[in-house]
């Protein structure tokens, strides 16, 4: 029983790691109907800069984390001018496959920066686990997640509640429409991409705190996209959910299934689950139902 | 366009690719020098042709899933390791021969995308893409975990060399006369497939997926059948591959590879056979030329070593990638028909 | 007594709470040219997307040559000898005009993968044998310089004809044309009018067609059919519809009386 209690609570911490990073593919797939495929590399790129701000400028702690969200802006801001503003318009095939030249890209622009080896990560977050009766949660993962839904909740409201919110979705719907509503399409795909990138930079953080940093960080992103896509990629609640379902099923799987098939299940569970909710229900459980016309 | 003059006497004269007799000729003049290529050529140069002609094969693959029919493929290379593991269980554990070992290893990989291309029956656009990344995270994992008498397990499988009517084919240049054949065969395949009604097909549904179905194109066979051909092509080309090294490991079909595959496409040019050749050439001489200034640089200059250029490398081709798709969305091959129709009219250059 | 081709029996179309379709019915018979019109938003391309499959009706029912098709996919239809052009530019952009053409042919076509791949002679010959059903389609539509064109190259109203070109190719039993002519000047109209003329008369293909252009409407039509709000509010020969004054209203922008 505790076995299970504790397998679950750290797949929800997991998951809301998860989620964070799924609302980054959220807000930029929101406000620009861009499938950020590179959108890991973002989050790589985000610990570099972090890391850079804390150890190689030296800056304490609480200026390199801004320090680092706001580079990680401009770097969004970047992103956006020279990739995806040209493609405006263009095939969405054409946009994913410039997402994979990103792939390339950063890739090889932060080894060529920042080199290959692996270094230790600032401890941003304190070391160790807090004790509930006898269930352990990692206080990295346990404060992370509190931010995700704080984030969560911000984003919900801003884009909900605030005219500058629902302006990007109307723009993500028909950029036509929008110009002819006075809705400034370029503004609203910065806005996407400097949330989007900060949001990544944010996940890196929880992520990294106090741990190795390596180019590897990169492989969340494909690991978060089947969570976006189970959420439905316009939902900002649905990422949320999402991850936690996610990462209580993996949790689940990695204590009890893969004892028995040699600890592959939990590894390739949230991609078995992109072919399920592109199989069941393609949408995601709260994206928005597309009519076709012609 | 074509040089004046020409007058097509039947439909079918004007759907061949070689139409005038200088082209026939210089065309089977380029083949035998491809051919006799292995008796100029360092044995380095002709290993290097030979990956080409391997890699070649797989996109020219991808050109028939992601440029003809227009569906995202980042799984290509899981499909590539499926056709080099299946050849090398075929080869090593049923003691067939590679004539026999590489279709089977090519039809299994086809098989194996079907599965992860049935989700097309429900969904449209990119989303399939992310099925093809859960097939190459798949595949390590599945190959490690499978019983090591069927693939080794997370050993890898060592291959026994190539065997034709009892003479081993040996050596760098054995080894290319066989790739350069399989490479013939199926740009060939390519080739024919593009003007054929399934290729139509492929490139209606690439067009609008839309109107299609309308058209009585039956929209979820097609696709599937796109993924299927594309990743036969992958599989035949890992088990060239798997001959070639000679030692078979999962970590040699990464996503990165299947990501390099797409860029070298995306540069060559997706809408034709010849764009995955040109790419692959383009790609390669790139990484080759890199190598050689880095050797020539390493020496001199303390800083730059191959953890530098290896990864410029990539900065330069992402950089490619994302200018191609802005200011030349059809790659290379529309450039050389432009070349090429430039010279016919020289020197009249408005024809 | 002309054969009934093409019956919707109340179709009904809803999305969540909108309804596009209320209550539609509509017989075509062969050789007629039976015309949809109404005003914007009154349902008309909703209606022509439940009859081509595109979208399942929430209700009614769809008849085909007497069988009922109201559950089969829109290729199926296509097969069964049911094509349709679009509203705006749905050709194929990278394609030549002939080979937009040529895939109309693909259910009549047989060559499967292994044809493709090899492409023996008896593929050949089939391509060459639907090469020349589509060079006549060319030249029916005055097509034959642009048959090596890319379509992507073309102008708008040439591309509505290669869209028609494309139609033409399934070898249709009827052939449903949704505003064929928006956006087109006065000659480019009038040369379509007389394609679409042509097609009932020559190859006596019944057509169903939604059009704004009234004079175009009342000038080759047999029959009119007008919805308002998914609804036939007025239906017969075009005199008739004319002067109805449901229909004026309608256009007047009344309430329905």
């Amino acid at each position: 029983m505790i076995e299970l209690v504790q397998s679950l609570s750290s797949g929800v911490l997991l998951g809301l790691l998860y989620g964070i990073v799924a609302l980054s593919f959220v807000v930029i797939y929101r406000a620009s109907r861009v499938v950020n495929l590179a959108q890991g590399e973002v989050v790589m790129v985000g610990a570099f800069l972090a890391w850079m701000a804390a150890s190689s400028f030296g800056l304490p702690l609480y200026l390199a984390i801004p320090a680092a969200l706001a580079m990680s802006a401009c770097f969004g801001v970047i992103i956006e001018r020279f990739v995806f503003r040209p493609l405006t318009g263009q095939p969405i095939f054409a946009v994913v496959m410039a997402s994979i030249g990103l792939i390339i890209l950063l890739r090889g622009a932060t080894m060529v920066i920042w080199g290959p080896a692996t270094r230790p990560f600032p401890q941003v977050f304190p070391l160790g686990a807090i004790e509930i009766g006898p269930i352990l949660l990692n206080t990295a993962l346990l404060i992370g997640g509190v931010i995700t839904i704080i984030c969560a909740a911000g984003l919900n409201w801003f884009f909900m509640r605030t005219d500058a919110g629902l302006r990007l979705a109307a723009v993500a719907e028909d950029h036509t429409t929008a110009l002819s509503m006075g809705i400034s399409v370029k503004k609203s795909a910065i806005i996407a991409w400097v949330l989007g990138t900060t949001l990544a930079t944010v996940s890196a953080i929880i992520m990294l705190s106090g741990s190795v940093l390596g180019v590897t960080a990169a492989e969340i992103g494909f690991r978060a996209l089947p969570v976006a896509l189970l959420g439905g990629m316009e939902s900002v609640r649905g990422a949320v959910i999402a991850g936690v379902l996610v990462g209580m099923a993996e949790a689940l799987a990695s204590t009890y299934l893969d004892p028995l098939t040699n600890g592959a299940l939990s590894q390739i569970f949230p991609f078995i689950l992109i072919i399920l909710v592109l199989l069941i229900r393609p949408q995601g459980l709260f994206g928005w139902k597309i009519i076709e016309r012609i | 366009m074509l040089p004046s003059g020409i007058i097509f006497k039947s439909y079918a004269a004007e759907e061949a690719f070689l139409v005038t007799r200088p082209q026939k000729l210089v065309f089977a003049l380029f083949i035998v020098a491809l051919f006799l290529f292995p008796m100029v050529g360092s044995t380095y140069l002709v290993g290097t042709v030979s990956v080409m002609m391997i890699t070649m094969i797989a996109v020219l693959g991808l050109q028939i899933t992601v440029g003809m029919a227009g569906q995202i493929n980042l799984g290509q290379s899981a499909f590539v390791g499926v056709g080099a593991y299946v050849t090398a269980a075929m080869a090593v554990n049923y003691e067939l021969p590679f004539w026999l070992a590489i279709p089977i290893g090519g039809l299994t990989a086809g098989l194996t995308s079907i599965l992860f291309g049935l989700p097309a029956a429900r969904i449209k656009g990119f989303y399939l893409a992310l099925t093809t990344v859960a097939a190459q995270v798949m595949f390590p994992l599945a190959i490690s975990r499978l019983p090591q008498s069927w693939f080794g397990g997370s050993n890898g499988m060592s291959m026994p060399s190539m065997e034709l009517f009892g003479y081993e084919i040996w050596g760098q240049t054995g080894l290319y006369l066989v790739n350069l054949c399989f490479l013939i065969v199926f740009t060939t395949l390519a080739f024919n497939l593009q003007r054929s009604r399934v290729g139509r097909a492929f490139i209606a549904i690439r067009e609008n997926d839309v109107v299609a179905p309308v058209m009585g194109i039956n929209l979820v066979k097609y696709k599937i059948l796109a993924f299927f051909i594309g990743a036969v092509f992958a599989g035949i080309s890992g088990g060239l591959y798997a001959y070639y090294v000679t030692y078979v490991t999962a970590e040699q079909f990464t996503l990165w590879l299947s990501v390099i595959y797409l860029g070298m496409l995306l540069i060559g040019g997706m809408t034709s056979p010849l764009g995955a050749i040109f790419g692959v050439i383009i790609i390669t001489f790139l990484q080759e030329t890199t190598h050689e200034i880095g050797g020539y640089l390493s020496g001199r200059i303390s800083f730059v070593d191959e953890s530098v250029l290896f990864p410029a490398t990539n900065i330069l081709l992402g950089a490619v990638i994302i200018a191609v798709l802005i200011f030349e969305p059809h790659g290379m091959v529309r450039r050389w028909r432009i070349a090429k129709a430039a010279y016919r009219i020289w020197p009249n250059p408005h024809g | 007594m002309r054969n009934t081709v093409l019956s919707a029996k109340s179709l009904r179309l809803t999305f969540g709470a909108i309804t596009a379709v209320e209550d539609i019915s509509l017989q075509v018979k062969t050789g007629q040219i039976c015309a949809l019109i109404g005003p914007n938003g009154a349902g008309k391309s909703s209606f022509l997307n439940c009859l081509s499959g595109f979208y399942s009706p929430s209700s009614g029912t769809v008849e085909f040559e007497g069988e009922d098709i109201t559950g089969l996919t829109p290729f199926r239809r296509a097969e069964m000898g049911m094509a349709r052009t679009f509203q705006g530019n749905q050709t194929y952009q990278s394609m030549t005009v002939r080979e937009n053409i040529l895939s109309g042919f693909h259910s009549q076509m047989r060559s499967g993968l292994l044809g493709g791949l090899l492409y023996w002679g008896g593929v050949q010959q089939e391509n060459a044998h639907f090469i020349n059903l589509a060079e006549e389609i060319i030249e029916f539509l005055e097509l034959e310089p642009l048959r090596n064109t890319l379509v992507g190259e073309l102008g708008y109203g040439l591309r509505k004809r290669i869209d028609l070109g494309r139609a033409l190719g399934l070898n249709p039993k009827i052939l449903i044309m949704d505003e064929p002519m928006a956006g087109m000047n006065t000659e480019e109209k009038g040369d379509l009018a007389r394609f679409i003329l042509d097609i009932r008369d020559a190859r006596n293909i019944p057509i169903i067609l939604v059009e704004h252009d009234m004079e175009v409407v009342m000038d080759i039509s047999d029959e009119v059919t007008v919805i308002d709000w998914g609804k036939v509010i007025s239906s017969g020969p075009p005199d008739k519809v004319r002067s109805d004054p449901k229909v004026i209203s309608a256009y007047l922008g009344g309430g329905v009386v």
